[in-house]
This record gives C-alpha cells, structure tokens and sequence, in this order.
C-alpha cells in the first residue's frame, strides 16, 4: 500500500514536471501531452544502430530508471509513508545516485556512435566535479540530526530547517544535483546544439520514453532529497505531512527545470575547475561551521 | 535464516559469475563493468548478512571506482571495443597455480580461524553505524587517518608525475588543449 | 594480439588513442543549416577539422547565361536568404554603376535604412542560433522574436521596439557564465588575414567570441540609431537603365561583411559576373580556429564567426 502510494506520487510528479516543462517551451499547458508523446514513442519504430553493445543499449535507460526509483525509494513523504527506512538512507540515497554514472555510461558506449561516446564520457568527467560536493553536505546534514535515518533528519528540523541553519550546504547540494541529474546548465551529455543529443540521440521508440521518463523521475528523486535534507521534509502549518513534502518537491523540481533556460552551458573544464578550488573547500567549511554550531550551540 | 542463505548463495554466484564474465569478454568497457556488478553482489551480500553501512558503502564506492577505471582501461588498452578478439589471459600455468593456492588459502583461514561466538541478533543497522564511527574514531583511527593521508598524497603525486612539464606564459591560458 | 592504435600518431598529452572523424552538419542543431564541419577528433580534443559548405552557390560564373539585369537581380537576392537586402542592393549598385546612372539622395537614404534594418535581424537571428548552440534557452526564445518583427518593420514599429531591444542587450551583460563560456574562445587577431566586418572590427577588441558578441550587439544599437535618422527602409529596386553595355563594380556592407561584385552588361542584361563574399574567406579560417580545442569550444567558436553557407563561393 504504502509502495503504491510512493510509487504513485513518484509518477504523478514527473508527469507534472513534464507538463510544466513543455508549458515553458511551447507557451501551451497540455495535461494529456507527456502521456499521448509517450504513447507515441512506443508506436513509433524503436531503430538500433549499426553493431551496438546490445547489452548496454537496451541496459541503460531501464538501469536510470530504476535508479531514480531506488532513490525514491528511501525517501520518505510523511513520518509513516516511506517505503523502506533504512538505518543508512541518506548514504543510500548517494549509493543509488552513484548509478546514473554506470547507466550514461553504457548509453555513451552502447550504440557505437561518436555523439553518444563523447557525452558518455563527459558525464563521467562531471561526475569527478559533482561527486564530492554531492556527499559533503550530506554529511553536515547527517552531523545534524545524529542519524543517517531520513525521518530522523526530517524530525530534527522540526524548528529550523537545514537551508536556514546550513545554507552554503543547501547551495552546494542544489547545484551538485543539478549536475547529477545533468539539467541545463550543467547538460553536457545531452547537449543539443555540441552533441545533438548526446547521450539521447541513438535512441527512439520504447527506450527513448523510458529514457524520458527515467530522467524526470530523476530530477524528482533529487528535488525530494533537497525537501527532505534542506526544507524540513513534511514540517509545515495547516496542510497534512504529505501535503507539504509534494509542494515543497515540485518547487525545487520546478525550479531545477526552469534554472537552465536562463543560463547557457557551463564549460568541462570550468566546471571541474570551480567545483575542485572552490566548491570543495567551501563544502569542509561548512561541514567545520555546523561541526561547531552543533557544538557550541545548545 | 533459510531465506538469508539463499539469498547469500544467489549473490555469491552472481558475484562469481560477473567475475568469470570479467576475463570471458574482449571488450574493456564490458570487462569493467561486469567487475562493477560483481562488487555489487559483494555489497548486497554485505546487506543479506545484515551489515547495512558496509554494503550500502561497497555499492556505492564501487560504482564510481569501476567506472573510472573503465575509462582508464579504454585509454591504455589497445583493443577497447573488443571487435578483435584479442585474448585476455596471460601466463595462464601460473595464474592457474596462483589462483588454486589463493582459494586454497582463502578456505582455510575461512574455516581454521576463530571468528569468535555467532551473534543471535544483529544490531539494528543505526546501531551499527554508531558503532563503527566510534571504532573509527577511537581505536582505529591512527589507522584510516594513515591510509587515507598516505592515498591522498600518492594521488597527487601520480598526478605530479603524468602533467607535462607547464610553462609558465601557459598558466590559465585557454589555448592548452586539456 | 591485435593493435588498433598502432602507428597512429601520438596526442597532447602522450597517449596513442583511435582518432575518428565526425561529421557535425549539414544539419546540426546550433551550427547555420547547410554549413558542414568535419572534426577529426581525439575523445573530446578536435585535432584537426575542415568546413565546407553544401548550399553555396556552384558556378564561378562561368557557365552563366545571360539573363536581363532584373531577373539577375531576383536570383542574386534569392540565392542568399539569410541577407537577401544585402545583396538585391549590391546588385543594383553595381548594375546602376554600369549603367553610369549617378547616385541619387532620396533612395539612397531608403535603401540604406533597409540594409541596415537587415542588419539588425541578421544579427539577432544569428544571437538565436548562438542560444541555441549554447543551451540558452531564453535567448533563442527572444531572440527569435525580436527577429521577427524587426524584419519587415516600419520606422514607428521601430521606436516602439528599441526598449526591447536595449532590454535584450542589458540581460546579456548581466547573463551570468555567459562570458566564461565565450572568453577566449576563437581568438583571431589583427594579424589574421581575411578578416571582414564584425569579425574584423571585433579582433581589435580582443577577437575572440565574446569581443564578437558585443561588436554584433553595438552594430545593432548603431544600426538602429542609423535608421532613426534616416527615414522609412524600402526595399532596393532597379532604377530605369534602358539598354545600356558597360562594366560595373559596386562594394556592400552586409552583415557578415563586405561583399564585392564585379559585373558586365550587354544591352541591358548581365553577360558575366564575379562575386565576392565575406563567408568565402571566413570559412576558411575554420581548420585554424579549432585545432587543439576542446568539441565544445570548437563549436562555439566557428559558430561565433556567423557564417552563411549560402554566401561561401567555392
């Protein structure tokens, strides 16, 4: 029951999301859109290139999306709506994540195509830059609340939440998962106009609509992870726990989608650059600066 | 306890099995990848033998060290795409008498040491966590404080090491292709 | 044991590594249609890469047959539809030079209004494709628009639209990461031959894709300031030239650069022509700008240079 719900609102988001981010493209809300494209997807002629890596061609969309699952699946909605609740969910969350490297890399190595190879790989020089910025502030967040166990870092932001108490981890970790989930302005294995797709582009048919629907359960996955560390999970007046969990989810989501349509492209090199001399020096201070407020403050 | 040794059965096989497909293949990316699969099976055997932190941390480090060196591999390695069937074992009497004596080895302190009393109970996965950060921080901590100074600085001088010699004009300098 | 990589020549940082060559057009999202750029490429270094183009116009003019000087007229403009203005104007300048009709102050003042409001379109279409190439969403959206109505407006529509248009310039300026993508990347100096127009003017500044943003961007205020003082912009027809011979040579600003043609007329039509674009020479600077760069840089940097496969004579 509990697993239908999650998985429910896992899907129910996405669609959202895909709602919404055709909106800001075509300027029109289509409900039915993301549904009827994905109908359409299967209808059409799934093509397999010229002496693929058939393992890793058919392998790949489907390992994203359960990887987005997964993550999903730690992450909890309201005190009693996790589908599992482990004693080590917020490094699960990571272990899972970990994958979408594995799965962009079979689907750069798969088709045997030269776009698809290059952003392949690029992702995996992205994952060098976001990786550690992923984690650090997870660790500060985990400092926190005592725990890996994510209703217990939502239950120790019941008076503050951890984007008040740790904002440069909550930058650091909005940006990171951006790069995770390779959204503008960090989409380099997709980009359209270097790599005409990239990554997406030897795909069509059947994958193509698990590869879609793979990367926006992502960008879900990963904005439940910032309510859950950040924005203080289901803590909020009025409305029911789960209520406020699903609002503050679309806000990030929402707001990780439009992001990138206001900024171009950041550069390979720039951005492990940035993220190395700065991103993880700024990470260990902020693990020092809420090592010593949990220290010194009562 | 039926279920978990079934379950450690079917994991220690497909770890086997990723590992036998290791050397089976030509192709490097597939070479690397089985080998990250079949560290995966180690990590979920971690779980079904209910240590969480350990496998949940097996999985995820695997993950990302596998992939790097898949593209390490596809960088030195003369034959990535595995097209040519090139063949990937070498002085195969030794490695045979290598592997036999290792699992030899392996088996027997498995069976001739004392691991101490069998836990009726595991503890519950926040408790081993806590746990383990104590072991860490307590009396293990000369050790992991050591071994991760000692890989950070080989790290940086491999890299040391591998960069051409740089100009000084060339610092910052867009031009340099990376 | 099999070598794929025996003999190949060894890359920047030592490695002997299968190179590929990747075609990136014709038609390539964020590259002009038509335009095709074949990168040799070590992972994601271009090591070599040469452009040609697959809409140019095919004949030097030799197997040219004559047509009469309205006719040519049409198919000069027709066949580059990304300055079509440009070049109805620069025929007519040379055919009316040929034809010894001196120049006259009230069409001059419209025709100049027309090419420099196509100026201003040429420019933000090519600010579109750029958003395009770079994943800026917003900008190709505005950028598009602007085009669209900047392309066929009257002198009022045209007051009514300079906020836009100094609005659109502001944002770019405030565009975080957008000058870390573009500085230093396609460096062409003063001591590269060939250069034309902004290309030229902006290797001054620094000559590379960003020096060439802003020159584009300040062609556009200038552009529009031109227009302000000028009057109505009408399209450029041919004055009457009867049935005159004669030889005629006339020069043109385009967008993209300056643009020379050379014509001969026989009793009121075209015998033979030769003509010269700013693309030509352009595009040969492509194999230079992206050796040793990485793909995207590379991209960025041929797109930074505006070409039109359409103006590229072979």
């Amino acid at each position: 029951m509990t697993v239908a719900i999650v998985l429910l609102t896992l899907f129910g988001s996405a669609w959202l999301l895909a709602v919404i981010e055709g909106w800001t493209v075509t300027g029109r809300l289509q409900p039915a859109a993301p549904l009827l494209s994905g109908l359409a997807h299967l209808g059409r002629e799934s093509i397999v290139p010229r002496s693929p890596d058939r393992v890793f061609f058919e392998a790949a969309p489907v390992l994203l999306l359960v990887v987005a699952v997964l993550g999903a699946a730690v992450l909890p909605l309201a005190p009693d709506l996790v589908i599992a609740d482990l004693g080590t969910g917020a490094l699960f969350i990571n272990a899972a994540l970990a994958y979408v490297l594995v799965a962009l890399i079979m689907a750069g190595w798969g088709p045997n195509g030269a776009y698809a190879m290059i952003g392949g790989w690029r992702f995996l020089g992205q994952l060098i830059a976001y990786s550690m910025l992923i984690v650090m502030p997870i660790t500060a967040v985990a400092m926190r609340a005592e725990s890996l166990v994510n209703t217990a870092i939502v239950g120790s932001q019941a008076d503050l939440w951890n984007i008040v108490y740790q904002p440069l981890g909550f930058v650091l970790f909005y940006i990171a998962a951006m790069a995770l989930a390779f959204r503008s302005p960090f989409d380099l294995p997709t980009a359209e106009g270097e790599l005409a797709g990239g990554v997406d582009a030897e795909y069509t048919g059947v994958r193509l609509a698990v590869l879609r629907l793979a990367r926006l359960t992502l960008v879900v996955t990963l904005a439940a992870a910032t309510t859950v560390f950040y924005l203080g999970g289901w803590h909020g007046p009025l409305l029911p726990p789960w209520a406020w969990s699903l609002i503050k989810t679309l806000a990030v989501a929402v707001s990780m989608l439009l992001a990138g349509g206001y900024l171009p492209r950041i550069r390979e090199a720039d951005l492990m650059r940035w993220c190395w001399t700065l991103g993880i020096p700024l990470a260990l201070l902020n693990i020092v600066i809420v090592g010593l407020l949990i220290l010194v403050v009562p | 306890m039926g279920a978990q040794a079934f379950f450690l059965a079917v994991f220690g096989l497909a770890a086997i099995g990723f590992g036998v497909a290791v050397f089976r293949t030509s192709s490097m990316v597939r070479s690397a990848l089985a080998l990250l699969f079949s560290q995966t099976a180690v990590g979920c055997m971690f779980l079904v033998m209910q240590t969480e932190f350990l496998g949940v941390l097996q999985i995820m480090m695997m993950a990302t060290e596998m992939s790097i060196m898949a593209i390490f591999m596809v960088m030195f390695m003369m034959d990535p795409g595995g097209l040519g069937g090139m063949d990937m074992t070498h002085q195969k009497r030794f490695s045979i008498g290598a592997g036999v004596v290792a699992a030899g080895a392996a088996i027997a302190v498995a069976l001739l040491a004392d691991w101490g009393p069998v836990t009726v109970q595991a503890p519950a996965a926040a408790m081993q966590t806590r746990e383990l950060g104590h072991e860490l921080l307590g009396r293990s901590m000369l050790i992991f404080e050591t071994a991760g100074v000692t890989i950070l600085t080989a790290m940086i001088a491999a890299t040391a090491v591998a960069i051409p010699v740089q100009r000084l004009a060339d610092n910052g300098d867009k031009e340099v292709s990376e | 044991m099999i070598e794929v990589t025996k003999d190949l020549s060894r890359s920047a940082d030592g490695l002997q590594m299968d190179w590929l060559e990747v075609p990136f057009g014709p038609v390539f999202p964020g590259l002009p249609g038509g335009l095709k750029l074949t990168f040799t490429l070590d992972g994601d270094g271009v090591t070599g890469g040469q452009a040609t183009s697959l809409a140019g116009m095919t004949t030097e003019g030799e197997d040219f047959e004559e047509v009469d000087a309205g006719t040519f007229i049409d198919h000069l403009a027709s066949a580059m539809p990304l300055a079509p203005v440009s070049y109805r104007l620069l025929a007519c300048l040379a055919i009316e030079q040929a034809a010894g009709l001196n120049d006259d102050p009230a069409t001059t003042q419209a025709r100049n209004a027309a090419l420099e409001r196509e100026r201003i379109a040429s420019h933000l279409g090519w600010l579109a494709q750029v958003g395009r190439q770079l994943g800026f969403a917003w900008l190709t959206h505005r950028a598009s628009t602007l085009q669209l109505q900047f392309r066929d407006a009257n002198r009022n529509r045209f007051v009514e639209l300079e906020p836009a248009l100094r609005a659109l310039g502001t944002r770019l300026g405030r565009t975080p990461l957008l000058k870390a993508r573009l500085k230093g990347i396609g460096v062409l100096s003063t001591e590269s031959s060939d250069l034309r127009g902004p290309v030229a003017r902006a290797a001054n500044e620094g000559g590379d894709a960003w020096a060439r943003l802003w020159q584009r961007l300040a062609e556009i205020s200038a552009s529009f300031d031109l227009i302000k003082g000028a009057g109505e912009p009408e399209l450029p027809s041919l004055r009457d030239i009867g049935g005159v011979s004669g030889t005629g040579e006339a020069t043109v600003d385009t967008p993209r650069g300056e643009a020379n043609l050379r014509l001969k007329l026989a009793r009121g039509h075209v015998k033979s022509y030769k003509l010269d674009t700013a693309c030509s020479h352009h595009i040969g600077l492509v194999e230079k700008l992206v050796e040793g760069r990485e793909l995207g840089d590379a991209l960025v940097a041929v797109g930074s240079l505006d070409l039109s496969p359409w103006e590229v004579i072979p």
